[in-house]
């Protein structure tokens, strides 16, 4: 066997050594983890406050949509305008069912009405998510639920004094005040009380009335759309 | 000279194959979030509510989607149905929630003690709609919209929306660039299964 050859085989060797040792690495890392559940008893306060002395709990979730696409939401809607928001009014939540709310908007100019609709100084809309008390959301769900989250563990006051906020998940800054003006998109159908706002928070883009422009959530900026003209 | 060489092109030789282990590391991409299901990932179960019975062969497709993804090592193993809510990590409900909500939606929530009930996502700053976990949860609930996603015909669609809604229980986020990903915000994803940027995130965060 010649130098050449036995300088090869070295380092084939040595390779077959480092990729061995790479598997056993990274196989041991992967079974770090062990027991069924990992300390369920240790909490991080993320709760907060409020003035009047009840805690408030959030709950964020991630939606899945068809679209959110403004060119497309004008296409689902059939009433789209540019309001003000007013207050919101209400927040329910159904048996095994995400929370929603009901929340006034007046109404500053209208885009598109191809529902006909008969629209006044405010209209009412529904999007999912807003702040409950536990007891609604215990309520709402069944006693494995309570078992799970540990709310058995607390008083009738504390559940009744605690709220929980869900929250949509949030595109750049949109978080909403009173007076903040919104481009909607809005659909209602015959029959339902309020207009629904197409896919949450990408339904209800904040709008700058001097530029003319809705917030596009893809960019994170102020864009211009052509329905807009 | 012709020993140097030799000695010069071995030592090239170990070199590169010491680049083989970073390399092979680089592959586990850096997770969507830092925070994740504390539920021991190795015996995951999910429970299906009585409202969505009909939904448990796409939802039992969408959890194979997760287990056998022919990515190499997933740590995800058994992900099996329970009737036993309490201890399932992922529970499954559906609802008419009307043709313009959502298709499908994941909260997480953890124990209450008189302190934080539920966990918040978190923006991250630079990815619009993208959103991580704030903290380590116990368990989610996946909502499934009956008026939308069964509108949608294809099989393999269908599993793969709620293999994305898994994603969310595993605690991975959006992938809004990238509509190979199967946590791809929209329906319109490219894929409807495990891609590997999605397994690599998955193991980075549950090594």
């Amino acid at each position: 066997m010649n130098r050449i050859q036995k300088i090869g085989i070295g380092c084939t060797a040595l390779l077959v050594v480092a990729l061995l040792v790479g598997v056993i690495i990274i196989n041991y890392q992967s079974k770090k983890l062990e027991g069924d559940k990992i300390n369920t008893q240790e909490f991080i306060d993320g709760s907060e406050t409020l003035d009047d002395g009840s805690i408030m709990y959030e709950v964020t979730a991630s939606y899945s949509y068809p679209t959110s696409n403004p060119e497309d939401l004008f296409e689902m809607a059939n009433l789209v305008v540019i309001a003000n928001f007013v207050e919101d009014v209400e927040t329910e939540i159904n048996e095994n069912e995400v929370p929603f709310t009901i929340s006034k908007f007046n109404v500053q100019s209208i885009i598109k009405n191809t529902g006909n609709f008969a629209i006044g100084e405010d209209i009412l809309t529904k999007r999912s998510g807003g702040t409950i008390s536990l007891q609604q959301l215990l309520n709402a769900r069944d006693d494995d639920f309570a078992e799970k989250i540990g709310a058995n563990d607390l008083t009738t006051a504390q559940k009744s004094s605690a709220k929980v906020r869900f929250k949509s998940e949030s595109i750049g800054d949109q978080s909403i005040e009173e007076e903040d003006t919104r481009l909607l998109f809005l659909h209602k159908a015959e029959g339902e009380e309020y207009f629904t706002i197409i896919a949450n928070d990408y339904g209800m883009l904040s709008y700058n009335n001097t530029t003319k422009k809705a917030f596009n959530a893809k960019e994170n900026n102020y864009s211009s759309y052509s329905f807009l003209e | 000279m012709k020993k140097l060489r030799y000695w010069l092109i071995g030592l090239l030789l170990i070199i590169g194959s010491l680049g083989v282990i970073p390399a092979a590391s680089a592959a586990t991409m850096p997770a969507y979030g830092n925070y994740k299901l504390t539920w021991n990932i190795e015996s995951i179960y999910y429970y299906i509510d009585q409202s969505a019975p009909g939904y448990s062969g796409t939802i039992a497709a969408a959890a194979n989607n997760w287990v056998y993804t022919g990515l190499g090592y997933n740590k995800l193993y058994p992900n099996t149905r329970t009737y036993n809510k309490t201890n399932s990590a992922v529970d499954f409900y559906a609802a008419f929630y009307g043709n313009y909500a959502f298709t499908a939606m994941t909260e997480t929530y953890k124990r209450v003690n008189g302190n934080a009930v539920s966990v918040g996502w978190v923006e991250v700053p630079n990815r619009t709609g993208t959103g991580v976990p704030a903290e380590n949860y116990l368990f989610a609930e996946i909502h499934i919209n009956n008026d939308i996603f069964d509108g949608y015909t294809d099989f393999n669609q269908r599993q793969g929306i709620i293999a994305h809604e898994f994603g969310h229980a595993w605690g991975l986020g959006h992938n809004p660039e990238n509509p190979n990903s199967i946590m791809y915000n929209w329906d319109s994803r490219n894929v409807y299964t495990i891609q590997q940027v999605d397994q690599d995130a998955f193991n980075a965060l549950y090594p």
